[in-house]
């Protein structure tokens, strides 16, 4: 190859300057690219991944009171859930009365549910055993915050899915302080307290 | 309309649909500043009135133990913490000297009158010397069992089974010689209630046994025969009474016969008469952390009292003023 054509191939294969116009260009179309292809993966990802639900998991819940008047239903689909397999049984409940109550009585006075939906029952002396009633139930959650402060914390605050609608973006998981309205597999069960093992306490 | 143009304004729709998603998925800041119109109030409810305060001086030992469970002291004061798969030891003034792994994390442990370390676990029973030589390993209970406390006296152990809801006394190298606890007639005090695995056991000054009956809010005594001789615990939520489930949760008896009390829910504690008068509370909720379970008690030859706080990891030294 004589020298004149390795210059000119030289010459030729040297970066050209790219123009302002070019880089806008590629890189708009490198920005839609792949705006597309997050869309594309994100839609393909949901469509072949399980049906999710929304669940609160009860190590992250604080009984703020946002789920009681957060939900889009008239009525919170939060509801009271209670671990039997947990629960003492007690003759005091905490998450039943209301603190430095007079007498351990079913008396309206002495509820600490604003809605009186938790029911107590004579099992056995000095057992009692403590039932939600979830129509009466609008997940505030004071109870919970009853039998974890004094019990052994066998109530907690769940979403109960044959009520709840399952939006696409649960509108109480937006005002959750603690973030602990999550979406799970629809496959798995409820989320229960992590300590939970089948024994009391 | 020329192309580029067009490509343009399908990349800014893009662009801006993408915002729109975006800003869909992004929460709200919620208002931190919103009242629970549900709040359970529950603060007031543990304070205690100064003028319910003992006269105490207090320090603190921190432990650096993840998840320590018991406490106990031998004649020489030195502290021993199980916790996190071991027994630590410490001097009277708090300082680590020694630590021995063990299999699992002691549930309880106890000091016999000649420097010999019980250490009770979820169903089996080892013994050490004070300087944490095995000596001894054995187990006769039922693989369910549970144990939360141990204590002896003139060679007996006495082991509350939190699953069985029943008190075994044994032999020092592990044969059963009674068990103290009525599974029949529930509404005995001799039944003992356990709403959650708290179930404490201790020695009298007159070497009789004290049970913790946490359901019934009551401490009860009995003879060798197993039969109640005394017992007293008021159900309160008020600073003279134990309130919530199980509590007390834990308790010891100092040697003039008075009993200090831990509890949980309203965490305190509090000294009691030999005869089970309120005397006054030794530390309150403002003490600990909030949240706090698990305050195991012990009582060195000084009448110090020892309270284990596991979630804080230390344990907070009492001493009462004359």
């Amino acid at each position: 190859m004589s020298n004149k054509k390795v210059e000119k191939s030289k010459l030729l294969n040297a970066e050209k300057p790219v123009s302002r116009r070019d880089f806008l260009k590629t890189g708009l179309r490198a920005a839609a690219f792949i705006s597309l292809a997050s869309i594309t993966g994100y839609s393909l990802s949901k469509a072949m991944s399980d049906d999710l639900v929304w669940q609160i998991d009860p190590e992250k819940c604080v009984q703020c009171g946002r789920c009681a008047s957060n939900c889009v239903l008239n009525m919170s689909a939060v509801k009271c859930m209670h671990i039997h397999k947990m629960c003492g049984y007690c003759d005091l409940c905490g998450g039943y009365f209301k603190p430095q109550v007079k007498n351990l009585d079913t008396g309206a006075e002495n509820h600490l549910c604003p809605t009186k939906a938790l029911k107590r029952t004579f099992v056995e002396e000095p057992y009692y055993r403590y039932d939600v009633d979830e129509d009466l139930c609008n997940g505030c959650g004071k109870c919970v915050e009853g039998c974890g402060a004094f019990g052994n914390g066998s109530l907690h605050l769940q979403i109960n899915h044959n009520i709840c609608t399952n939006c696409n973006q649960c509108a109480i998981s937006k005002v959750c302080p603690t973030n602990a309205i999550v979406q799970i597999p629809a496959n798995k069960g409820y989320l229960l307290r992590s300590g939970f093992n089948g024994k009391k306490g | 309309m020329k192309k580029n143009t067009l490509t343009y304004i399908l990349i800014i729709a893009i662009i801006a649909a993408l915002i729109v998603m975006g800003n869909y998925f992004i929460k709200p800041r919620y208002d931190k500043e919103t009242v629970n119109p549900y709040s359970l109030k529950i603060d007031s409810i543990g304070e205690i009135a100064a003028q319910n305060y003992c006269d105490v001086t207090s320090s603190t030992i921190n432990i650096r133990v993840n998840e320590a469970i018991a406490i106990t002291v031998d004649n020489n004061n030195n502290i021993y913490v199980s916790g996190d798969n071991k027994i630590i030891i410490y001097s009277p003034k708090g300082e680590k000297t020694n630590e021995f792994a063990t299999e699992t994390t002691a549930t309880a442990l106890v000091m016999t009158e000649k420097n010999v370390l019980i250490a009770a676990f979820k169903n089996n029973v080892e013994v050490y010397s004070s300087e944490g030589k095995l000596i001894q390993k054995w187990s006769d209970l039922s693989e369910h069992a549970y144990i939360t406390s141990v204590a002896v006296k003139n060679e007996k152990i006495y082991l509350a089974d939190a699953e069985s809801a029943l008190v075994y006394v044994y032999t020092l190298d592990g044969k059963l010689l009674k068990t103290i606890g009525n599974k029949v007639n529930k509404e005995e005090l001799s039944s003992f209630i356990l709403p959650s695995f708290y179930f404490d056991v201790a020695i009298g000054t007159d070497s009789t046994l004290w049970v913790a009956n946490t359901g019934r809010h009551k401490l009860v005594n009995f003879n060798d025969a197993g039969e109640i001789l005394y017992f007293w615990g008021e159900t309160s939520s008020g600073v003279d009474g134990f309130c919530g489930c199980c509590n007390p949760s834990h308790f010891a008896i100092m040697n003039d016969g008075s009993f200090i009390t831990a509890e949980k829910g309203i965490v305190r504690v509090k000294k009691y008469s030999e005869n089970g008068k309120f005397e006054c509370a030794i530390a309150g909720p403002k003490h600990f952390e909030q949240g706090s379970t698990g305050l195991d008690i012990a009582i060195n030859s000084d009448n110090e009292i020892l309270v284990l706080e596991p979630l804080g990891k230390k344990i907070h030294v009492f001493k009462l003023k004359k």
